[in-house]
Order: structure tokens, then sequence, then C-alpha cells
């Protein structure tokens, strides 16, 4: 208890006592006159002697009890009041603090607080300065003055509020589109509640309001964003659904191109090799001396003529392997054969070639070597190879080496040729990739042995690898599985 | 002198194969279609057939296999000339009955040792 309250106190106590003080005296007035009253009566009536032995009898006694009583209960009515009193008094303290603290708390909170009558109309009773300042009034009595209705956009807002209000006693976050005093937008989040009296009847409002209309209008913006971006994705989907069409269309083209192509390289096919038949055949006949004695120089031409033939045939081939293996179309025809005879044979079909060129060409392999895999395609990886070998090998020996191993066969082409360059060595399995040394008649080709030799290789189940020495010498090894198994790509 | 019968639709290729067999020393029938070589295959009785394998009517896989069933006793050797773009080619043919194959083109150098080889 603080000094102030201490001093309330003593001043509340002293107050009330003399306040019991005055009453009981006025009482004791009272009942004096009373004995007074009946001293009178005793002095008239009675003897005088015992006019002195009733006062100290009757009166003094009495009088002193009387008095002594008076004071004691003057003592503690002042007391009991200056204690009822002072509780009542902490009370209202409290109920004002408390008071003060919730006023302080609406007066300096961000957000708008009142509290309005019913009816379509309605009037505020009750706002706080930040609802004042969020509509733009100069003061609570200002918007006091005004119809709650006037802050509404559309009145029809109003009677919804209203109906929703009284339906189902309150609102939450409630996005309502109202006017501030000069006339601009506000989105008010509205949460309010319906307050009742004991009959359970609607007195008024209580409710916060919120300024969201930056938060709306970034919505809004979104929204519309939103939108844009809807139209924008149809206009694309149709575009793209057009575009789709328009694939559909060229898929079909190309697939009648494709199946067009592959009816031409058939057809062209067989129609280019037909008259190089004649050509190989009859410079074949012709350089055999069946037709009749030539001079030195038709051999000569005629077997230019015979060898471009043959290039012509081997590009017309391979161009064929190419396009077949681009659109997976090799056929492959696997069966059981000897590699050593193949081996033998290839061997057989470069012994001219090498010997031209005086060239040693070796064999090593076992004597029988059973595989099952595409012969012809076999023969033409290997053909390829030593073909490659023999053509860039100047002098020195070219060796062919068949190894069986645990589950596949590995044959390598050794030669002492020109070597490849270490940065040439990348270009050596792409088609087309020709590999041209400075000072070198350019060699005739496709540019498409080794390219294919790798596809078919791969189809084949095997691996085909380069090693090499510029200057030195390569070495091509070519590995095939003993038995070909299918591979699902 | 051994007679081999050459069953071929192109002229020049026939011509050719003619040609260097003729210079060979043998004599040589020659038929156009399948139908023709089955034909004569049974009347002349030859040492060896050259067969082509494309051929207009029946193919020559179709026109071996009747030989091949027309046949009483032994059997004639049987070549086919398969092409390049034939998957399978050696394979169709020796299951349709013939005893080996040649791929085209014809190399003159090369030919008669292969032919030589099955007479």
């Amino acid at each position: 208890m603080n000094k102030l309250t201490k001093n309330k106190t003593t001043v509340l106590v002293l107050t009330s006592a003399i306040l019991f003080g005055i009453i009981f005296w006025i009482l004791d007035g009272i009942l004096n006159f009373y004995f007074f009253r009946e001293y009178l009566r005793f002095m008239i009536f009675q003897r005088p002697e015992t006019l002195l032995e009733s006062i100290v009898t009757n009166i003094s006694f009495h009088a002193l009890f009387v008095r002594i009583s008076f004071l004691v209960a003057c003592v503690i009515a002042g007391v009991l009041t200056a204690i009822f009193i002072n509780r009542q008094k902490k009370v209202e303290e409290a109920l004002r603090e408390s008071e003060e603290k919730y006023r302080t708390l609406t007066e300096n909170v961000n957000v708008g607080i009142y509290r309005n009558t019913l009816g379509p109309e309605g009037k505020f009773t009750e706002v706080n300065p930040a609802f004042v300042k969020m509509f733009g009034y100069k003061s609570r009595k200002e918007l006091l003055s005004i119809n709650v209705a006037d802050l509404y956009q559309t009145p029809k807002d109003r009677k919804k509020f209203n109906k929703k209000m009284l339906s189902e006693g309150f609102v939450m976050g409630e996005k309502l589109q109202l006017i501030k005093k000069d006339g601009t937008l506000l989105i008010g989040s509205v949460s309010a509640v319906a307050v009742k009296d004991e009959k359970g009847k609607v007195q008024h409002y209580d409710g916060i309001v919120e300024d969201v209309t930056e938060l709306w209008q970034a919505g809004e913006e979104l929204k519309k964003y939103h939108e844009h971006l809807e139209e924008l994705v149809k206009k694309r989907t149709s575009e793209l659904e057009g575009k789709t069409g328009e694939l559909e269309q060229a898929n079909i083209r190309l697939q009648e191109l494709d199946r067009l192509k592959s009816m031409f390289i058939a057809s062209m096919s067989h129609e280019l090799r037909t008259p190089l038949n004649s050509i190989i055949g009859f410079t074949g006949i012709i350089l055999q001396g069946i037709s009749g004695e030539i001079t030195e120089d038709q051999r000569k031409e005629l077997t230019m003529v015979k060898n471009s033939a043959n290039h012509l045939l081997t590009l017309i081939n391979d161009v064929i392997d190419v396009s077949k293996i681009e659109t997976d179309r090799v056929e492959l025809f696997i069966e059981e054969f000897n590699l050593a005879d193949l081996m033998q044979g290839v061997k057989e079909s470069f012994k001219v070639a090498a010997d031209e060129k005086d060239l040693k060409l070796s064999l090593e392999m076992p004597e029988r070597l059973i595989i099952k895999s595409d012969e012809r395609r076999v023969k033409q990886v290997i053909m390829n190879l030593v073909s490659n070998a023999v053509k860039f090998t100047d002098r020195g020996e070219i060796e062919i080496k068949v190894r069986k191993e645990d589950k596949r066969v590995e044959v390598s082409v050794t030669d002492t040729g020109i070597g490849i360059k270490k940065e040439d060595m990348k270009k050596l399995f792409k088609q087309f990739s020709r590999i041209y040394v400075e000072g070198r008649p350019v060699t005739e080709g496709t540019g498409l042995g080794l390219y294919l030799s790798k596809k078919i290789v791969d189809l084949l189940g095997g691996q085909i690898k380069a090693e090499s020495e510029f200057g030195k010498g390569s070495m091509f090894t070519s590995t095939f599985p003993l038995e070909y198994r299918e591979v699902k790509v | 002198m051994k007679k081999i019968l050459v069953v071929e639709d192109n002229e020049i290729n026939m011509y050719l194969s003619c040609s260097i067999l003729k210079s060979s020393g043998y004599e040589v029938i020659e038929a156009r279609s399948g139908e023709e070589g089955v034909e004569l295959a049974i009347k002349e009785k030859p040492d060896l057939i050259i067969m082509d394998i494309q051929l207009p009517g029946i193919d020559g896989l179709e026109a071996t296999k009747r030989i091949r069933e027309s046949e009483a006793d032994g059997e004639i050797p049987i070549i086919a000339l398969t092409s390049y773009v034939m998957a399978g080619g050696k394979k169709k043919a020796l299951k349709a009955g013939c005893t080996g194959y040649i791929e085209k083109p014809i190399n003159p150098e090369t030919f008669m040792g292969e032919i030589e080889k099955y007479l």
C-alpha cells in the first residue's frame, strides 16, 4: 500500500468515524432528551431526594455505558465503512486502469476499431483514431455524424453485410469495397461480431477494419497476369495444336518419302549395278584376252576402267549399307561358319594387291574356328580393315591375327604403314571423314569404310578399336562374339 | 564337251557368261526365264547350271526347287548368282537346293575357277 492510499484510508476512517459520531451524537441527544423528559416527570411527580439517587443510579451509568458503546460503535462503523469504500475504490481503480490500457491500445493500434448501430443506415458509436485516419476523416466527431452506409461503395454490400451479421452473428476477414472521405477506393478486410443483450437481441456490431487495398490491388494485378497467362497458354496451345497437325502431316509425308527413298535405293542399287556388271565383266574378258589380243597400252587403260568400276561398285554398296544402317533396315543373317575359311578367302583376295606393293601378308589363326554370326558382314569388316592396311602401307608387312578368347574372337590387322596422327584418331570412325596426309596422293575411297565397319561390329555385338603411331603403323582390332545374340536397343 | 545351262534374263550378263564359258571350251545352253530354265534342265540334262536368282516369273530359287524335284538320280550342280543387296542370299540359295553361289557382278578372272570347283 503506498503512502497516498494510506493517507486516504486514514482520512476515510476519520471522516467515517466523525460522521458516525455525529449520527450517534444526535441519537444520543434524542436519548438524552428522553432521560431529560423522564427526569422532569420525576421532578414534578416524585420526591426531590430521589432525584439525585435517580441520576446516580440510572442516568450516570446509563449515560456512561451508552457513550462508551457509542464510541466503540462509531469506531467499528468508521473502520468498516472505510474498508468498504476503500475496496470499492480499488475495484474502480482497477477498472479504470484496465480501461485506460485498452483505450490506449485501441487508440494506438493501426487497425480500425468501431462499434455501430444496426439498420440499413447505421451510426457509429465508437471509432478509434486509426479508423478515422484510415477513412481520411478529420475527427472522430465527424465520423460519428455520418451514416455507416456512407462508407460503402455500393449500398447492396451493406445489405449483404447486415444479412450475414444477423444470420451468422459474425464475419471474418470479409473484403468490402469502401469509400474514403475523398472518394477513393478502400478495400477493407472487416471482422465483426453482433453483440447481443441477455434476451439474445442484437444490440450493435463491434468490429475491426484493416486496409488491404494494396494487397487487393496486387492480387488484382496478379489475377490480370494470371488471366493474361492463361490466355497466352490457350493461344500457344492452339498454335501448338496447329503445329502438331502440321507435324502429323509432315510426318506422313516423311514416311511416304522414307518409303520412296527405300524403294529408290532398292531400285537404284539394282539399276546402278546392272551396267556395272557388264563394265566389270567385259573389261575382265578383254583383259584376259578372251576376245583377242590387246596392246600394253590398251591393257593399262582397261585396267584403269576396271579399277574405277570396282571403286564405283564399292561406293554403291557402301552407300546402300549406310542407308540401311541409318534406317535400321540391316537384315542380319546369322549362321554358323568357319572363320578360318573366311580369313583364308580374305587373304586370297588381297594377295595380288599385296604382291604388287611387295608387302608381306601373313595370317595367323587356328585351323578351324566355328562362330555364329553374319558371315557376309564379318567378312565385310575384315575386308575393310585389310584393304585399309594394304592401301596405307608402302613397305613392310601386314599381319592378320585371329585369337579365340572365352566368348569372343579377336581379329587384329597390324601394318607398318603411314600411321594416324593423334588428332585424327577420333575422326576415324566418322562417316565421310577422310584423313589427308601431306605429300601423299589422295587415296581412293568412300570415307565410309570404317564408319560402316564400326556400325556393323556394333550390330553384331562386337567392338572395334584402333591404335596407331604416326609414321610407324597402325593396328586395328575387331572383336566378335562367338555366338551372336540379338541386342535389344 | 561339257554342257552348261545359263538361266539369265539380262542379255548383257548372258552374253558375258556365255563368252567366258565358251572361251573356256564349254557348250552353253541359254534360258531366259525360270520356267525355260526348268524345262531345259530336264530336257538337256546339263553338267552344271548357272542360275540367276532375280528372274521374271518364277525366280531362281523356285526354278532350282522344281529342278531338284524332277531329278531322279544324281544332282546337277546348280550355282546361284546372288545379289549383294540380298541378305542371306547364300543360305536361301543352298536351302532351295543350289550347290554353290557366286556373288554378282561376275569377275571374269575368278569366274571359271569358281565354276570348275563344281564340275
